[in-house]
């Protein structure tokens, strides 16, 4: 799932050959126009559904009908609405939780693949959170803090990173020793220039094949605890915190849980096609059936 | 200008093997043991030697690419192998280095252009034109198109590819390239013509060449001087035609015996020289050649043999073939040619 990529490149990777390259990769094509369109649903939103914290107690558990199209949950609220501003909030998590693992990620590979004394301490305090049960380590910085969504992102993030941090560090350790590199420092480089020139540029199909692992892996961590209660607020609607409300009601109202489990899984399989799609076009060498 | 351009002294370079955090004591790799030379300004010296036998190790340690473990790297007097890394960007200007594989010396993300202006942009800002006018005129130098300067070199050839990074060492207008088996990687046709560039880039600009290269064909053309290495040490280094006319140290004898030769006239003196290059972990006591050489007596096992400067210029590191008088300071040996290997081994 996360085997470490070994991008062989060929010339320069441009943006503007991304479209190019993905043309030849269905999976690329598939996943990332499924995240594209959930994107797009989630941000237009207002446009369309209705209030999704609107409470009435008259329409409780209601079946679909042309007001509310997939009927109401336990508190008459818009299930329809709810499980659209529901993919807000498990975007943003997942995106952002995503990114700033690959950031820090990125950081502390960098650095340990490129010093020898900083590696080994850095990696086996990765090592020690790498060990750390991810939903623990969030209700416990969530018991701290108190509910949040920005917590939540750091809590999700943090057992994230040391995945990145490897990768990165073991893509940095096989760069560094290119004669390129080495004629950049004899070219008078400083530090920082060989790593953002010669380096970095080489880290970025693994980060962005880890990354998509890690978005996934985040989207549903935060269904989890939102079903713990202790994701997000109660009072926004998350697809985790829907499935949680709605369990008891299954038999009544199934599309309250139906509704948001779909879209979970989803989403999540929208973001793993991606990763899968991008893995295959940064390595030449995975065989692109069986 | 006083002295030598480069002058290096008892330049030695041991790769632990392992770390010793728990060992008290850990073997090491002799990679470069104690080897001196000096360069002239202009002039074109050779290091030649099997695999293995620290050639390249000297080219790193000239770059300062790897710490010494102990001796002087000496450019114009100042020694660079002990400046404190910031004061020593700015002698990167001074010397340069050509590398072996043109395949994986350039970054195949960025231009050539990119490529060969980098090290100038790392002294000096440099404006659009001013970077495109840089990179046309070292792409004219070494012989190529200036609209080639758009290209990523996974769209050039590998005397393509070769030109441009002699033009990347020649973008700082050094005094010293070091060109560590530059031409070994390219087609023998090729090869010529990177050599005729080198040779003219000599002429014109007075460029000093370190050249690595264990191919002797191509010292014989390019050397003014050849300095012969052997499992770390230096064992002979002459001017280059005394070398090739009268090898003295049986290595070199050897080595240039085993050497092809295009000529079908030229007699093959038949040399022998059997077995492989000891480990450079654990070395043969005293002349490390003994285990292979025809010539060794029970000196050479026991004693490392000192480089002895003989009356041609040259000094070689040989107890049989020149015996140092055992005076220090004056000790002029004439070569003990005596005996040939070819004698010796009957063939």
């Amino acid at each position: 799932m996360s085997a470490p990529v070994e991008y062989v490149p060929t010339g320069r990777l441009r943006i503007s050959d991304l479209p190019r390259l993905a043309s030849r990769h269905p999976l690329v094509i598939a996943g990332g126009g499924l995240l594209a369109l959930l994107i797009i649903l989630a941000l237009a939103a207002p446009l369309y559904a209705g209030d999704p914290v609107n409470m009435d107690p008259f329409k409780r558990l209601q079946p679909p009908s042309d007001e509310m199209w997939l009927g109401s949950d336990n508190l008459g609220r818009d299930v329809f609405a709810r499980t659209i501003f529901g993919a807000r909030i498990s975007l943003l998590v997942g995106l952002l939780s995503a990114a700033s693992a690959a950031m820090v990620g990125l950081l502390i590979g960098v650095v340990a693949g490129y010093s020898r004394s900083f590696d080994n301490i850095v990696m086996r305090v990765m090592d020690g959170l790498m060990s750390i049960p991810t939903i623990l380590l969030a209700i416990a910085l969530i018991t701290l803090t108190g509910p949040g969504i920005g917590i939540l992102i750091v809590a999700i993030a943090i057992p994230e990173t040391p995945a990145v941090a490897r990768l990165v560090r073991s893509v940095v350790l096989g760069v560094r020793e290119r004669p390129y590199v080495e004629a950049a420092l004899c070219g008078g480089a400083h530090l920082p220039k060989v790593l953002w020139r010669h380096i970095l540029p080489s880290t970025v199909p693994a980060l962005m094949v880890q990354g998509a692992t890690v978005c996934a892996s985040a989207i549903l961590t935060e269904a989890g605890l939102s079903f713990l209660g202790v994701g997000v607020p109660p009072e926004i609607p998350s697809w985790g915190n829907m499935i949680a409300s709605s369990r008891l009601y299954l038999a009544i109202a199934p599309m309250t849980i139906f509704a948001p489990g779909v879209c979970l899984a989803v989403t999540v399989l929208a973001v793993n096609l991606l990763g899968d799609g991008l893995r295959d076009m940064f390595d030449p060498r995975a065989k692109r059936r069986r | 200008m006083n002295g030598p351009l480069l002058k290096v002294d008892n330049l030695t370079k041991h790769y632990p093997l392992g770390s010793g955090f728990f060992k008290k004591s850990i073997p090491v790799i002799r990679a470069v043991e104690d080897v001196s030379f000096t360069v002239e300004a202009g002039e074109t010296l050779c290091i030649v030697g099997e695999s293995g036998c620290g050639k390249s190790t000297v080219a790193r340690l000239l770059m300062r690419l790897v710490e010494p473990t102990a001796g002087r790297v000496l450019i114009e007097g100042t020694d660079i192998a002990s400046l404190k890394k910031h004061t020593l960007h700015a002698w990167r200007r001074r010397m340069q280095m050509v590398f072996q594989d043109p395949y994986s010396s350039l970054n195949p993300r960025l231009t050539a252009g990119q490529i060969i202006t980098e090290p100038v942009e790392n002294f000096e800002h440099l404006n659009r034109k001013q970077r495109q006018a840089l990179a046309a005129d070292l792409l004219r130098k070494v012989g190529m198109s200036p609209e080639m300067m758009h290209r990523l070199p996974s769209e050039l050839s590998g005397g393509q590819r070769q030109r441009l990074g002699i033009a990347r060492a020649l973008s700082l207008n050094p005094s010293l390239i070091i060109a560590d088996e530059a031409v070994s990687a390219l087609d023998v046709s090729v090869q010529a013509q990177v050599l005729n560039l080198l040779l003219d880039l000599q002429q014109q600009m007075g460029i000093a060449f370190v050249f690595i290269s264990h191919d002797l064909g191509v010292v014989e053309q390019i050397a003014h001087r050849v300095a012969v290495m052997y499992l770390g040490r230096i064992v002979e280094l002459a001017p280059s035609e005394a070398l090739f006319a009268k090898p003295v140290h049986p290595y070199t004898e050897a080595l240039i015996a085993a050497a092809p030769v295009p000529d079908p006239t030229r007699i093959r003196l038949e040399a022998a020289v059997e077995g492989e290059v000891p480990s450079p972990i654990n070395p043969p006591s005293g002349c490390a050649f003994h285990p292979r050489c025809p010539l060794a007596v029970e000196r050479c096992r026991i004693e490392v043999p000192p480089l002895v400067p003989m009356v041609d210029g040259r000094v070689v590191a040989c107890h049989v073939r020149a015996p140092a008088t055992g005076m220090p300071g004056q000790v002029y040996a004439v070569a003990n040619l005596a005996t040939p290997i070819s004698a010796i081994t009957g063939r």
